[in-house]
């Protein structure tokens, strides 16, 4: 059942973090999209998990459910 | 009489003379017309618990005090209630910790969350059953003749009179279901929730308050209340996306709250009513946390749900020592590749957390020990280059470590400086791997996401941890094999 079920739903979330555009894989959180968008601008994963905020300007927490074209916004040093 | 006098007692008399005029001309007096009825309606909302047990015993003397304050308060869930705690989860009745907690605090109501559905049917149909409030689910199409006590909507009369109608819609993903692994809701089909939003608000005709108690997520409930006809609604409750909502948010007159998740916050609402109409609202999210008074037979009900000797209890016995890494790691990956179905499974050095394992009884905590980081399974289909891809990148992320595989076998061809030049790939019996064929794959969601290589398929979340894999694989396993001497990765320093 489950092997049918995702060979018939090959997934993709596409979500944008700042102004980068991420493809994460189905089901990703606020934590996975934030370790992608580093991984993409090759900066290290900071120790402290950063505060990561909606385009309405509410704190989204690192395992909160992200849906297809979500906008996040984190504040980063230049 | 003199006239002087008569005069005198005239002007006295007129102001006497006018008053009873004035008076006797009124007509007679109504009865005053009533004021408008004003009440109040609070609604106490937490969403996303996710079987935050800890907090239950401080959560419940903070409902308590409100209760006190607000009598008429109802108290509220926008789903996702479990998944989150071994406590809870490997329970012998999978999340009727958190059932019977949420009864002992006189809940009213709650949406069903994607997590509901992880007791899977027949234990999720258990826990509507034994819940004492009502669970309220509008675009799920359940089962017929199926064990579920679920409502598509719910009216809820306040202890003042005040009608409230609940309607709750949950999030389908892209896959056309809720973000839970697929065999939990083969028995339900679910509905677009923007379409059934609409179908719904004929409840307004028999309420005062009308509320959704979403599990959508606050940008998909910004854009419901966008889409509704103004003043349809009243109050969207969210929950999904662990928004932390401290603000009043207000869309198309629609206040949306959600309290992130974990117990860590709640949501007090405020709601007054002239006229069987909601006239104003407001919001302020209430810090809960672990730290304060606390009501003590709620402590002791997690104390001894704490205290479960079926987290000690053996799962599966080990026919000898693991004594490496290298060795725990091919045993975990061995679980998530039969938990998932994969053909092939691949586990990070980094996610494997201990080095030994004694000869005997391993037990669900060994397992989470092992595997502590609630780390989730995501499935891919992958060809043979797209594997090679991703053994490449990790190569330098993981530190010069190998991945541990499962299904597979490995050879790591490393330069002088042991940077890593290729990889090649075995089946299980040593065949080279067809590397134009199409393999399924699973790897936890730290892999998932930051590996980064060359591959078509994005991947697909299973919503179960790796951790809860392994022990079911255990579970059916019953004896562990001899892994002493498991080779499945050979790395080769060129010259060697």
């Amino acid at each position: 059942m489950q092997n049918q079920y995702l060979a018939n739903n090959l997934l993709t979330m596409r979500i944008r973090i700042n102004r980068t555009d991420l493809e994460l894989f189905g089901g990703a959180t606020v934590a996975d999209a934030l370790r992608r968008y580093y991984v993409l601008h090759k900066k290290k994963f900071p120790e402290i998990f950063p505060a990561v905020t909606d385009r309405h300007g509410n704190y989204v927490a690192p395992d909160g459910s992200l849906s297809e074209g979500n906008q996040l916004y984190l504040k980063t040093k230049k | 009489m003199k006239p002087l006098v008569f005069c005198r007692k005239i002007v006295q008399l007129v102001p006497i003379a006018l008053f009873i005029i004035v008076v006797g001309c009124r007509p007679v007096r109504e009865a005053p017309k009533a004021l408008p009825e004003t009440k109040t309606l609070e609604i106490l909302a937490v969403n996303d618990m996710h079987a935050a047990m800890d907090n239950f015993p401080r959560f419940a003397f903070m409902v308590d005090s409100l209760r006190a304050i607000y009598p008429n308060m109802l108290l509220v869930s926008a789903g996702d209630n479990q998944t989150g705690n071994p406590v809870n989860d490997q329970y012998h009745e999978k999340g009727m910790p958190m059932i019977s907690l949420m009864n002992a605090v006189k809940f009213d109501i709650s949406a069903v969350g994607n997590h509901e559905f992880d007791s899977k049917p027949q234990g999720f149909a258990k826990n509507t059953q034994k819940a004492t409030f009502s669970f309220v689910a509008t675009n799920t199409v359940l089962p017929e003749g199926g064990a579920y006590r679920i409502k598509p909507y719910a009216v809820i009369r306040a202890k003042n009179g005040v009608r409230v109608a609940f309607v709750s819609l949950l999030n389908i993903n892209e896959g056309g279901i809720p973000d839970c692994h697929p065999d939990n809701v083969k028995e339900f089909s679910f509905r677009d929730p923007y379409v059934v939003a609409k179908e719904t608000l004929y409840l307004a005709d028999s309420s005062q308050v009308f509320v959704f108690l979403n599990h959508m997520g606050f940008e998909e409930d910004v854009a419901l209340a966008n889409q509704l006809p103004a003043g349809s609604a009243d109050l969207i409750i969210g929950g999904h996306s662990h928004t932390r909502v401290d603000k009043e948010q207000l869309h198309n007159g629609v206040l949306i709250t959600q309290a992130e998740r974990k117990l860590k916050f709640a949501t007090l609402i405020k709601l007054t009513l002239k006229d069987n109409q909601v006239e104003t609202k407001s919001m302020q999210l209430l810090t809960v946390g672990k730290n304060g008074k606390e009501r003590p037979d709620i402590r002791a009900m997690v104390n001894q749900f704490g205290n479960n000797p079926q987290l000690k209890e053996t799962i599966a016995e080990a026919t000898a020592d693991f004594t490496s890494y290298e060795e725990v790691g091919f045993l975990m990956v061995d679980g998530i590749r039969a938990a998932s179905g994969a053909e092939i499974a691949l586990a990070n050095p980094g996610g494997v957390r201990i080095d030994h394992l004694d000869k005997g009884s391993v037990s669900v905590m060994d397992v989470y020990t092992m595997d502590p980081f609630g780390n989730e399974m995501v499935f891919f289909k992958l060809t043979g280059h797209e594997l090679k891809a991703l053994h490449l990148a990790a190569f330098t992320i993981d530190d010069s470590s190998a991945i541990y595989p499962s299904g597979i076998k490995t050879k790591y061809l490393l330069t002088e400086t042991v940077a890593l030049a290729d990889v090649q790939f075995f089946t299980n019996d040593g065949k080279p791997l067809e590397m134009d064929k199409t393999y399924t794959v699973v790897m936890n969601n730290y892999m998932a996401s930051v590996y980064r290589y060359e591959h078509k398929d994005n991947g697909q979340g299973l919503f179960r941890t790796t951790a809860e894999g392994i022990i079911d694989y255990l579970k059916n396993l019953k004896k562990i094999p001899d892994y002493r001497g498991e080779k499945r990765v050979e790395l080769i320093k060129k010259g060697q």
